[in-house]
């Protein structure tokens, strides 16, 4: 089952599917905390800011692509900058409707991606990505 | 007639031929030269009137000369052709006089044969030289062809008349400035290079380059072009590819307007995709979560519908990104497949529908491996097979056909069915078109045919429907070999 010291993020920008995560990880696991950012920017921000926080760094990642002011691939980006930096092993998934192959490719191109998920996702498929923590 | 006679005998190794004769035209006297040169004995002519000796074209001028000859002394001598005894002309440039105590007269000629062939030979090479001549420059002019001679400092010196008619520019415009004036900028320095290979003979083969005309629009010329020989001169041919190159042009900016809408396409279909699936993602989790939760009959009845609607929504999405990842080229690698195990296959995978159905597949494969996209291959087969067991009649258990043969430079595979059959009268022209059905059947799509005739179509092959109301339907497709 999974652990509910682990930090669990969802970086969306569509409320709906914000709402569906929520309770889908409520369902699953009542208390397992979840941070939300609607895109990339506000992520990345939360990420610098607690850098030096190890317990309140999330431990897995659920990243949209599109997504305004700063995209999936610029969090990406972002994030490659700071990792010398993060004291903690976070597991990032992309998580997108797109099925297009330019983005499943390109999802390829950052080693620090461990897998593609294409929306809608189940409550099967998000619990034993919690147990993979 | 005596002193005469002396004169002429003495005269035995005189060149000129000398005769007398009498008033009735007859040889009195002549000296050995007109038998060396006439073949005839002295014995014989003097048998023979002058006249006949003449060419009979020449008689008459013969006649007149000698009537002038003697009537104005000093006249100019006459000149006639006779013939010898062989049958060949002798020209004779000749004098007639009286003399004046005998009667006859004396006939000196001199044989000019030789002159007047030599002259008649360079006569008619001139002739010759005139007409071909004449010929060229005829060549020359009417030649659709840019024709051009130009000296080593870079000026044209002969221009055929094509030149003022495609640049706008007369003759002498043309050849008064150097001729790489009228070369467009950007390619000035590409043609003094190509001209300065002529100094060392090379002949250059469809050189390209720009020209300007007067109006200052583009001229395309396509050049054969040489050196005449060691004076410099060089002589180009250059034909008009203007038309050409604006039709390579027109087809290249075709080729990248249709790329560019192309991938406009794709990247439609994938946005529309991506714009289309989250919202429906959505539903569905949403009416997950609507089932979880008490909810009334009525309210459960429009859940139910929500959720089919968005299937529906979802499918027909993919559907459309299928058939924009047809044209991508992932699943043409072409390998040797054996047609009998993608049939097994495909059998296995419909095996439920087959066993419900009491299908009997039936297959003949005279050509058993073909080359050709295993994934190409396997979709014709589920296709096929999955729409005649669709659409089969409920008077008769479906029999289903399916054969290849090698006819002439490509393999006939063929799939038949006694199923309830298309009124191609009807849909002929729609049967493999996006998204049409022909039956009231719910699992219909109309993506099916649209997709293998893309497919085939794709391997360069044809695909070809026949089919009867309530018989059956037969598909035949030809693959290139």
């Amino acid at each position: 089952m999974s652990k509910e010291n682990h930090i669990l993020c969802l970086i969306d920008d569509d409320n709906i599917h914000q709402f569906i995560i929520k309770k889908i990880v409520h369902k699953l696991s009542p208390n397992q905390k979840l941070l939300v950012f609607s895109n990339g920017e506000e992520g990345i921000n939360f990420i610098r800011s607690t850098i030096g926080k190890i317990e309140k760094l999330p431990d897995l990642i659920l990243l949209d692509i599109n997504m305004p002011v700063m995209d999936g691939w610029g969090f990406l980006e972002e994030f490659v900058t700071i990792t010398p930096e993060i004291k903690k092993d976070i597991i990032i998934y992309i998580l997108s409707s797109s099925d297009n192959p330019t983005d499943t490719e390109k999802a390829k191109e950052f080693e620090l991606v461990s897998g593609y998920l294409i929306k809608p996702i189940n409550e099967d498929q998000l619990e034993s990505l919690l147990e993979s923590v | 007639m005596k002193t005469s006679s002396v004169y002429i005998k003495k005269n035995v190794l005189n060149n000129d031929l000398i005769t007398i004769v009498n008033d009735n035209g007859y040889f009195v006297e002549s000296n050995p030269q007109w038998s060396v040169l006439l073949g005839y004995s002295k014995k014989e002519l003097l048998s023979i009137p002058y006249l006949t000796l003449v060419h009979y074209e020449d008689r008459s001028k013969a006649k007149q000369a000698i009537k002038n000859q003697l009537q104005t002394p000093n006249s100019k001598p006459f000149i006639v052709r006779l013939i010898s005894k062989m049958g060949d002309i002798i020209w004779l440039e000749s004098i007639i006089t009286k003399i004046g105590y005998e009667e006859g007269f004396l006939l000196i000629a001199k044989d000019i044969t030789q002159k007047k062939t030599e002259k008649s030979s360079i006569e008619a090479d001139l002739i010759a030289l005139k007409l071909k001549n004449r010929q060229l420059e005829d060549l020359f002019n009417l030649s659709q062809d840019l024709i051009t001679i130009s000296n080593p400092e870079g000026y044209f010196t002969k221009l055929n008349p094509q030149w003022s008619k495609i640049m706008g520019y007369t003759e002498t415009e043309l050849m008064d400035k150097p001729y790489l004036a009228f070369v467009h900028p950007d390619d000035q320095q590409n043609t003094v290079a190509e001209a300065a290979k002529q100094f060392d003979g090379t002949t250059i083969f469809n050189f390209r380059n720009r020209y300007l005309t007067k109006a200052g629009e583009i001229v395309w010329l396509d050049w054969n072009a040489t050196a005449l020989d060691h004076t410099g001169e060089v002589f180009g041919i250059a034909r008009n590819i203007t038309k050409a190159i604006r039709q390579e042009q027109k087809i290249e900016a075709t080729l990248q307007e249709l790329i560019a809408k192309n991938k406009q396409l794709e990247d439609y279909a994938y946005i529309t995709s991506h714009n289309l699936r989250s919202p429906v993602a959505n539903i569905f989790m949403l009416t997950k979560f609507l089932e979880e939760s008490t909810l009334t009959e009525e309210q459960m009845n429009y859940t139910d519908m929500i959720k089919n609607s968005a299937e529906v929504l979802n499918k027909t999405m993919k559907d459309l990104i299928n058939v924009v990842q047809i044209n991508e080229s992932t699943d043409m690698t072409i390998q040797n497949i054996s047609l009998q195990e993608t049939c097994i296959e495909v059998k296995r995978q419909l095996s439920a529908k087959i066993m419900e159905t009491q299908a009997k597949i039936i297959t003949d494969f005279k050509v058993e491996e073909i080359s050709y996209s295993i994934a190409y291959l396997r979709s014709i087969f589920l296709n096929l097979i999955s729409n005649s067991l669709k659409y089969c009649s409920s008077k008769r258990k479906p029999v289903i056909h399916i054969s290849s043969e090698k006819v002439n430079n490509r393999i006939q595979l063929i799939f038949k069915d006694n199923g309830l059959g298309i009124d191609l009268d009807k849909y002929g022209d729609k049967v493999f078109g996006f998204r049409k059905t022909f039956h009231k059947n719910a699992s219909a799509k109309g993506l099916g045919l649209f997709i293998i005739k893309s497919q085939i179509e794709a391997l360069k092959g044809t695909i070809a429907i026949d089919s009867e109301l309530d018989k059956g339907t037969k598909f035949t497709i030809n693959i290139v070999l």
